[in-house]
């Protein structure tokens, strides 16, 4: 439900930007809309219009890289780090931007910060870079990105953009965490193997076992398994928000049409 | 809480009006098909031991207590959710297909998949797109493929006095090893070392890669080895034959998928017989006699229309002789059921009959 409106809610605007007529329109729309406030971008972009399980943006790195924890949360820091700055320059450039030709502009740009921070985990986390594999570059390609800039940062301050794009990228970095973390614990009976590579030798501290490996189910790690267990944590998600309706709507339920 | 449109679908197929009330409820049906896999079962306890029955015990229980919980969850009413007798026929299904001494956490792991994931996540009794007990089956084929190479006991005539209920308790419950009791019924046979693997299907696997199926010894159906599997095609022929009286499956069902299962096995056997094992082979090793009855007649996961169910069983016959051939596991029906359930809305648009007076030609009628 929650999935629907943020979909809608993002639609009309793209359309409005693309259609050349309308472009004179759009100023006076936006002063109409009050500007949201940097707290309720960050509920937003970490709870409210998740972009892991909310707009269900990104499916492909979110169910191919999610095998192990260290792996989902490297290709999470990656594109945190991807989706500020290029929210932040496309903020800052929006009064330049034409906006005819606005989406291959933005493509060039995140193409430009992908390339930068590729070399950059190639440089200094080899055996990162090798996990992540083809996803580290086709980051350029993940919609959450492309979504950010045409659906926030380009109509809005760099300060608000910044802010906005890293709790997306908090957010969907803690869904891929959480999502490697259970498929890695039930897939492998491991829990974050890997992590001294990533974050320095103190996580050594935080690799362990937790099942053995008769216990394990090797489907977790499998693709169908990820589809599985992001479809739990989506669940989750709709059941914690509409906790207080389904509780009125058993309130108001009639005991002897029990079916 | 409401009926909806696609139950109601599914309830009448799509086949055009009129349409006749039946008399046999779903609790009616599913009794009757537990009925007629008494005969297989009393088959499975002589030549494999009572495993299958703690198997069945496990797995029934599971079931049982998550069609309570799930129904409490819904609001449903829960003597109703536990009368139609459905989650003991997936049940008994899953429990003939598993290995017999599969260890218990597995077969509740298998179980809690087919009715929470498969059943009750699409809405539930008639609403579920693929078979549950076939899809539980493959969930621990692809999650422990190890335990399937080590629990399955080579079928022996009287296997029952070594296999007793308290020896494979123990192997299935308190996890006690299971390579003596093997081991001890696979001396009950007249030829104990004929095979490498656990069936003979598995032994075959390696061969098929190879291309040398035809240096493999021609199984004698006779013999203590493979009589088993004699035995049980019949029984689960005589459970088919009762449900065809009953009416409660279609004779063309079964006929079209074992037709078409003899007739593609034996010529791919005839066009390379150093990949491919014969049409006798085909049909009676594996789970190809209890597909044939008992599993693609599901009344919920196969195609609406009576055209459409004779399509549904060519189609499912010809993937179980493609992966059966071709794949990398030992068996490929539950892969063929799965993979034709995806098809079934399909067939049913594609096979859906005219109703009288609709859709002619112009000048037609006139």
């Amino acid at each position: 439900m929650k999935g629907n409106t943020t979909v809608e809610g993002l639609i009309p605007d793209v359309n409005k930007a693309t259609a050349g007529s309308t472009v004179s329109q759009q100023p006076s729309a936006e002063k109409r809309k009050a500007r949201p406030s940097l707290i309720s971008i960050i509920v937003k972009g970490l709870w409210k219009e998740n972009p892991g399980l909310c707009q269900l943006l990104g499916m492909c790195p979110l169910l191919a890289v999610t095998t192990s924890a260290a792996s989902a949360l490297g290709l999470g820091i990656a594109t945190t780090l991807v989706i500020v700055i290029s929210s932040f320059i496309i903020s800052l450039l929006r009064a330049f931007i034409l906006k005819e030709v606005r989406i291959p502009i933005y493509v060039l740009l995140i193409a430009a910060i992908v390339t930068v921070v590729c070399f950059e985990v190639e440089a200094y986390y080899p055996q990162l870079y090798q996990q992540l594999g083809i996803y580290l570059a086709l980051i350029v390609t993940n919609c959450i990105i492309m979504g950010r800039a045409e659906a926030f940062a380009g109509r809005n301050g760099p300060l608000a953009a910044a802010v906005d794009a890293l709790s997306c990228g908090i957010g969907f970095s803690v869904v891929l965490f959480v999502l490697g973390s259970l498929r890695e614990i039930l897939g492998s009976g491991t829990f974050f193997v890997g992590a001294s590579e990533l974050l320095g030798s103190w996580a050594q501290n935080l690799e362990m076992t937790v099942l053995s490996s008769d216990q394990t189910y090797l489907i977790a790690i499998l693709p169908p398994g990820g589809f599985f267990l992001l479809a739990l944590l989506i669940a989750l998600k709709n059941a914690l928000d509409n906790r207080a309706h389904n509780k009125a709507e058993r309130r108001l339920r009639i005991r002897s049409m029990r079916v | 809480m409401q009926i909806s449109v696609q139950s109601a679908k599914q309830n009448l197929g799509i086949e055009a009006a009129p349409h006749l009330h039946g008399r046999l409820s779903t609790q009616k049906i599913m009794a009757l098909v537990l009925a007629a896999l008494l005969p297989a079962y009393a088959v499975m306890i002589y030549f494999f031991g009572f495993a299958v029955i703690w198997q069945f015990l496990t797995a029934s229980v599971t079931g049982v207590l998550l069609e309570l919980i799930c129904a409490l969850l819904r609001g449903r009413n829960l003597r109703r959710a536990l009368c139609d007798l459905s989650v003991l026929v997936t049940a008994a299904l899953l429990a003939l297909t598993l290995p017999p001494l599969m260890p218990y956490h597995l077969t509740i792991a298998a179980m809690a998949f087919a009715v929470l994931v498969v059943k009750q996540a699409f809405g539930g009794l008639g609403m579920n797109i693929f078979n549950p007990a076939m899809a539980g089956f493959i969930f621990l084929v692809i999650s422990a493929p190890g335990a399937f190479f080590s629990t399955y006991i080579a079928p022996a005539p009287a296997a029952i006095t070594i296999a007793t209920p308290q020896r494979t308790a123990a192997v299935i419950f308190s996890n006690a090893s299971d390579a003596q009791l093997v081991a001890e019924i696979k001396a009950l046979q007249d030829d104990p070392d004929a095979l490498s693997g656990a069936t003979f299907l598995e032994s075959i696997k390696t061969a098929r890669k190879a291309g040398t199926v035809s240096d493999m010894a021609e199984p004698d159906f006779q013999s203590s080895n493979y009589s088993a599997y004699l035995y049980l095609a019949a029984a689960y022929t005589l459970g088919g034959v009762l449900l065809i009286a009953c009416k409660v499956i279609l004779i063309q069902m079964p006929l079209a998928f074992l037709i078409t299962v003899a007739a593609a096995g034996g010529l791919w056997h005839i066009i390379s017989p150093q990949t491919a094992i014969s049409a006798t082979e085909q049909l009676l090793f594996g789970g190809t006699m209890l597909a044939a009855f008992f599993i693609i007649t599901d009344p919920v996961t196969n195609a609406g229309t009576s055209k459409g169910r004779v399509v549904f069983s060519v189609l499912c016959a010809l993937l179980l002789i493609l992966i059966r051939v071709k794949g990398s596991y030992s068996d490929s029906v539950a892969f063929a059921v799965l993979l034709a359930n995806c098809a079934a809305p399909l067939i049913d648009v594609l096979t859906r009959r005219r109703p009288f007076g609709i859709g002619y030609k112009e000048g037609g009628l006139q």
